[in-house]
């Protein structure tokens, strides 16, 4: 039934139909206007009434009428005071619901005022499960009865297991039915939430869960209701419950080097981190950041504590801020350490040469996910040594050798001592994660051996190999063999390309980030010292998008040149951005970029070779933050001539770009936009040909 | 003494009121042509009756004692009589006995040619259906249901996960077969369509226990399909016969929202069925006289052609076309004593299938079986289908045997008691027996000893049972304008009654179409019990 057009009532409609349409249409002409008058003049005689359920009978949708019958039974209810009368208005109201939803079964108006009605409380409750039946034997995936059943599920107070039943007798009759899939799950999470039997209680329930999901695949792997259900299902098993810190910069054990920079006001910052890299920049302040699992909130002083030693004043009241567009949630979020530099250069706290800092981010009720989710696992921190004032290269050499010197292999974060006890029960959990894994990648290949054409196996095969990968990971797995996952996994996903080729583009995305974790396992090999740099090439890579940031938080200068990138969705997090060279891509518009605005330490942009200007829509626009161009689409509204083309003003305007190369985009001819650049970018030098950029 | 018939000529007279003769008579009468229909009995339906308990009874007792009308069922031979005595209780308060069936077990395709005809001929209000809730295939001593639906196959737990897959898919396979506008699918070329089924099915990676499933108890196999011991070439299914049955299995499943599973069973037994179909003929004008014997056919003195019929009462009735079931018989005209008349024609006396010739087929029997039990096979379920593979009683036993169950909810037996018919196709009584004694025995706990009372096993008691064997017969040669109805034969459904008696239709009106849709104005029909819709009464 999924993925059908609806079909249009068969051939034209006949004489006869017409008119009886046109008769009704008249009918309502009629009732509508004494209806809203009997609204306004709260009149709730018997005739009014008995327009309105004339009105509501013809057309269920119409709300105002189904709001004058609410407070029609409001009124009714006062001036009687007898139970039984009450009773007798409210059963008459669920008549007039009824008839309406004889009318159409699928009118929100209607079912929400059967809600309202039922809430009363006086009428009982058994008649409206045997509606839900009748509604539910018509249409089996009819949300609305579904809804409706949920909602007289709680005021009956039916035990889960009980509805658990009915799903599973929905199912059985059909099991393309994701309405009952959907509320099984519900169901499910309710009665886990509710468990108190321990883990291996859950964990039975849903061991018998996949088992019946994969009945109903094998029986037709084709059916979308089942997969949904199984990938809720994975998600019950392997997601992670909240959000985790998977990133910082400065790296944990890396070793700053702080000194006075030529401009007045900046600080030259050296970095060396234990990955041999060494980034090296200008700023007025020494950046702090965090990148985490997914968008938090509630990062700030108390959750996220620093302790230096010996201690410096400056940084125990830091103000963290979100990196992006949301003023609340961030993956990644930043906050600078200031020091003040004195008239002869030297910084003030120059007598510290030498201090260390423990970042720790606590798992404190603080720090949660729009979903609510606090953070979880181990308390983790980050130490990072400062040095003041050396300007001696070799200096910074050695401290590379050092660290070189120390083989470590502790390149992530660490875990606090403390959590150690609690580890060790995540890892016996971790063993039941991974024998499900392993139990339904081998369910799922035995499918693909029948069917090695379904779209739905394989990528499942993939998302579980996938987890599986993440779960097993550890440090002793030579990197080859995790290469070699990664690959398989990816001639996977370039199979389902050619599979599914509707959703190719999805497809190419998920490559894509296995691509970026490739390059992850690249970078964490030692490398030679003379390989060291800030630089991140991933020219011609086939990226069309780009992930892991957390690895990538250390990038100065970024080459996405010839890939497939339609967007910069993400690049905020790489706040030490200089460089940034996306030429040869795909970029349709300028909003494309509007994350790039958020970099700071960005100055040379290079997105020549794109297709800015070649299209007439802008799909892009629609993933801007509506306040942001709200505000500016008041500028326009305002007559503001400067900010349009507004799109160039919402990047563009705070950058602080010395080169951008536009070359080979068709937007480069069209003088409106150029002038508007211009006007943005006055000290920018911009490259629009080639013969410039020879230049 | 007998009532002279009016008028004295016919387009077609029909003897016997079987069910082929009824569809016949029917059929010709919705064409528009008179006709005239007699059974020699006092009741309807001929070999296709539903007989009373204490009628079966006398035919138990002696197979030519105490019969309505002993000369219908001379193909019928006794094997078995295990009936201590009648239980008591198979009479229920209201006297109702029930009815059994001797022709048994048949039952009607919801999507196939039986259904379809009464619908044509709007004879569905005179007939009630009910049902059968579900079908089990025996395996390693239980009932296994048979899965022959997505939602069946989903929740079924004894398959493995691969062996749904592969079900599911051979069943796509069909359905895109029968969906395909010249019956050809990618999967399946013209000459493996002509290629033994079972063949088909292995190349389908079908295990064999759901080879089983879908030869025996969805394609309905009547025969062993097992290649290495297919000694007799006409019992193999061939592919396109099964995707046949198969797609119209399917079909079946789903025609009537109402009905489960793809089988109904008329209720009263098919005695109904057979009267549905002479109501419809005789709105349609045709003239029905039971009774009546008849005592010779009339014959053309020059040409030996067919003239009419004598009656027992020696009245001449002429038509143009006769059609006779298949108890009618001719003495072979040569040699019968004739006497002239002035009219050119002479009588030649018919028995009663005395020479018919019995048919080639070695596997020309079909022992039959009828049991009464004290509670259902399956707990919850009052009618089902249970099929016996070959080789699943018995390693020697290589018939197929069927049994179908039927509750009071079929009006066929009293409440709290079932009807188990059983049926196998063979080619000799011993075998035959033997085949429906090992399944009777394995379904039903026949001691009746008190010491058993206490038997944690729960299988229903047999409480009476009787087993006969029917000879097959083949019409004889056709006779000019004369056209021979077919008995009940050995499948369990009705394809094969239905194509043979189309046949017979066209070879006597080649012009005229074979069960014409009738339109009847709703205060022309007579009957008034016109309440349940598309035939089909709920369970």
């Amino acid at each position: 039934m999924h993925g059908r057009p609806r079909q249009r009532a068969a051939g034209e409609t006949s004489g006869a139909e017409n008119d009886k349409e046109l008769s009704k249409v008249a009918e309502l002409q009629e009732l509508i206007p004494s209806i809203l008058h009997n609204h306004r003049t709260c009149c709730y005689t018997k005739e009014a009434l008995m327009q309105n359920a004339k009105l509501l009978e013809l057309n269920p949708e119409f709300y105002t009428a189904w709001n004058f019958q609410k407070r029609a039974v409001q009124h009714l209810l006062l001036s009687e005071t007898d139970e039984e009368a009450h009773k007798r208005i409210v059963k008459e109201e669920l008549d007039l619901v009824y008839r309406a939803l004889k009318v159409n079964h699928k009118s929100y108006g209607a079912w929400h005022h059967r809600k309202w009605v039922i809430a009363l409380g006086l009428s009982p409750l058994d008649s409206e499960f045997t509606l839900l039946s009748k509604v539910l034997k018509l249409d089996a995936r009819n949300f609305h009865s579904w809804d409706y059943r949920r909602f007289a599920v709680r005021m009956k107070g039916v035990p889960i297991n009980e509805e658990l039943q009915f799903t599973t007798e929905k199912i059985n009759e059909n099991f393309s039915n994701y309405s009952a899939w959907h509320n099984r799950s519900a169901l499910l999470s309710e009665l886990y939430r509710n468990e108190t039997g321990g883990k291996e209680i859950v964990q039975g329930r849903l061991e018998e869960e996949f088992d019946l999901v994969k009945n109903s695949f094998f029986t037709d792997p084709n059916d979308q209701s089942a997969w949904f259900y199984y990938s809720w299902l994975l998600g019950q098993v392997v997601a992670p419950v909240g959000p985790e810190l998977n990133g910082t910069w400065p790296p944990h054990t890396s070793e700053l080097v702080i000194e006075c920079s030529e401009e007045p006001t900046h600080l030259s910052i050296t970095c060396t981190c234990p990955l041999q890299r060494v980034t090296s920049f200008v700023s007025s302040g020494v950046p702090l950041l965090l990148s985490f699992t997914e968008a938090v909130t509630g990062v700030n002083n108390e959750t996220v504590t620093v302790h230096s030693e010996p201690e410096v004043r400056e940084l125990s009241k830091l103000s963290w801020r979100p990196v992006g567009f949301s003023q609340e949630f961030s993956q990644t979020w930043a906050t600078e350490v200031r020091f003040q530099i004195k008239d002869d250069k030297s910084l003030l706290l120059s007598e510290l040469t030498n201090f260390t800092v423990d970042i720790v981010v606590a798992v404190v009720p603080g720090i949660v996910s729009p979903g609510g989710q606090p953070m979880q696992g181990p308390v983790k921190c980050s130490k990072v040594s400062f040095h003041f004032g050396t300007t001696d290269n070799a200096a910074k050499k050695t401290i590379g050798e050092e660290l070189m010197a120390k083989q470590l292999g502790a390149i992530g974060l660490v875990e606090e001592e403390t959590s150690k006890g609690e580890n060790q029960t995540q890892i016996k959990a971790g063993a039941w994660q991974v024998k499900i894994l392993e139990t339904e990648i081998e369910s799922i290949l035995e499918l693909l051996k029948i069917e090695p054409d379904s779209k739905w196996a394989q990528l499942t095969l993939i998302r579980l190999l996938t987890a599986r990968e993440s779960f097993s990971r550890s440090r002793s797995e030579r990197p080859a063999d995790e290469v070699e996952k990664l690959q398989k996994l990816q001639g996977l996903l370039r199979e389902l390309t050619h599979i599914d080729l509707p959703h190719s583009e999805y497809y190419q995305h998920e490559q894509s980030l296995l691509i970026l974790r490739e390059v992850v396992l690249d970078l964490e090999r030692p490398t030679e010292p003379q390989h060291l740099s800030s630089l991140l090439n991933l020219r011609s890579s086939s990226l069309y998008t780009l992930g892991c940031f957390e690895h990538f938080l250390w990038v100065q200068h970024l080459d996405l040149s010839n890939n497939h990138l339609r967007s910069t969705h993400g690049f905020e997090a790489l706040q030490l951005l200089e460089n940034l060279n996306i030429s040869h891509n795909q970029i349709l518009s300028f909003t494309a970029l509007a994350p790039l605005a958020l970099l700071p330490l960005l100055r040379i942009l290079n997105i020549s070779f794109n297709e800015i200007g070649a299209h007439p829509i802008d799909t892009c626009r629609v993933l801007i933050p509506s306040n942001l161009s709200n505000h500016f689409m008041s500028q326009v509204l305002a007559g503001n001539k400067e900010v349009n083309p507004w799109e160039v003003q919402l990047v563009f305007q705070n950058m602080n770009l010395t080169d951008l190369d536009l070359t080979g985009n068709p937007v480069v001819n069209s003088s409106k936009f150029m002038k508007a650049l211009t006007a943005v970018l006055p000290s920018t030098t911009l490259h629009t040909n080639e013969s410039s950029e020879c230049k | 003494m007998e009532e002279r018939i009016e008028p004295s000529t016919y387009d077609v007279i029909v003897l016997g009121t079987g069910l082929p003769e009824s569809v016949l008579a029917a059929s010709i009468a919705a064409c528009g042509k008179s006709v005239l229909h007699l059974d020699c009995t006092g009741f309807y339906g001929a070999h296709w009756t539903s007989l009373s308990f204490p009628q079966i009874s006398s035919f138990a007792s002696s197979s030519n004692g105490h019969l309505p009308c002993p000369e219908y069922f001379p193909h019928h031979q006794i094997l078995s009589p295990r009936m201590p005595s009648a239980p008591d209780d198979s009479v229920d308060s209201d006297g109702n006995s029930g009815f059994q069936q001797l022709a048994g077990p048949k039952l009607a395709f919801c999507a196939g040619p039986l259904i379809d005809s009464l619908l044509r001929l709007q004879a569905e209000h005179h007939v009630k259906f009910t049902a059968v809730e579900s079908s089990y295939i025996w395996r390693d001593h239980v009932l296994a249901a048979v899965p022959a639906s997505r939602a069946e196959i989903f929740q079924d737990r004894s398959l493995s996960l691969p062996d749904k897959r592969f079900l599911m898919r051979f069943f796509k396979l069909v359905t895109d077969y029968a969906e395909s506008p010249n019956g050809t699918v990618a999967e399946l070329s013209t000459s493996d369509l002509e290629r033994p089924f079972v063949e088909i099915l292995q190349r389908q990676n079908l295990p064999p226990y759901i080879r089983d499933i879908i030869l025996y108890a969805i394609a309905l196999a009547d025969q062993d399909q097992d290649q290495e011991q297919a000694s007799d070439a006409r019992r193999v299914l061939r592919a396109k016969e099964g995707f046949a049955t198969l797609a119209l299995y399917l079909a079946s499943g789903s025609r009537f929202p109402t009905a489960p599973g793809p089988f109904l069973y008329p209720m009263y037994g098919q005695g109904d069925l057979t009267q549905a179909f002479c109501r419809c003929a005789a709105v349609c004008g045709a003239l029905q006289i039971l009774r009546m014997q008849v005592s010779g056919f009339l014959i053309d003195k020059e040409t030996k052609d067919y003239k009419g019929i004598e009656t027992a009462s020696g009245q001449h009735l002429y038509s143009g076309k006769l059609i006779t079931g298949p108890s009618f018989c001719l003495r072979s005209v040569s040699s019968t004593s004739t006497e002239d008349r002035d009219n050119g024609e002479e009588t030649a006396h018919h028995s009663f299938s005395e020479s018919t010739s019995t048919t080639t087929d070695s596997a020309n029997k079909v022992a039959r079986c009828i049991c009464i039990t004290d509670q259902s096979l399956q707990p919850g379920v009052s009618t089902l289908l249970v099929i016996f593979p070959p080789r699943c009683l018995h390693i020697r036993t290589a018939l197929v045997v069927r049994a179908l169950q039927l509750g009071s909810r079929s009006e066929i037996c009293p409440d709290g008691k079932y009807v188990v018919q059983l049926s196998t196709v063979c080619s000799n009584s011993t075998a035959g027996d033997e085949a429906l004694q090992a399944a009777v025995d394995a379904l039903f706990h026949s001691e009746s000893g008190e010491s058993q009372v206490t038997d944690t096993n729960s299988k229903p008691k047999l409480l009476w049972s009787l087993c006969y064997v029917q000879t097959m017969t083949t019409p004889w040669a056709n006779w000019g304008d004369v056209g021979m109805c077919c008995m009940p034969d050995g499948t369990l459904d009705y394809r094969t009654m239905m194509a043979q008696t189309e046949t017979v239709f066209h070879e006597l009106f080649p012009e005229q179409e074979f069960l014409p849709r009738v339109v009847v104005a709703a205060n022309n029909v007579e009957d008034g019990e016109a309440d349940d819709v598309d035939g089909v009464n709920s369970v």
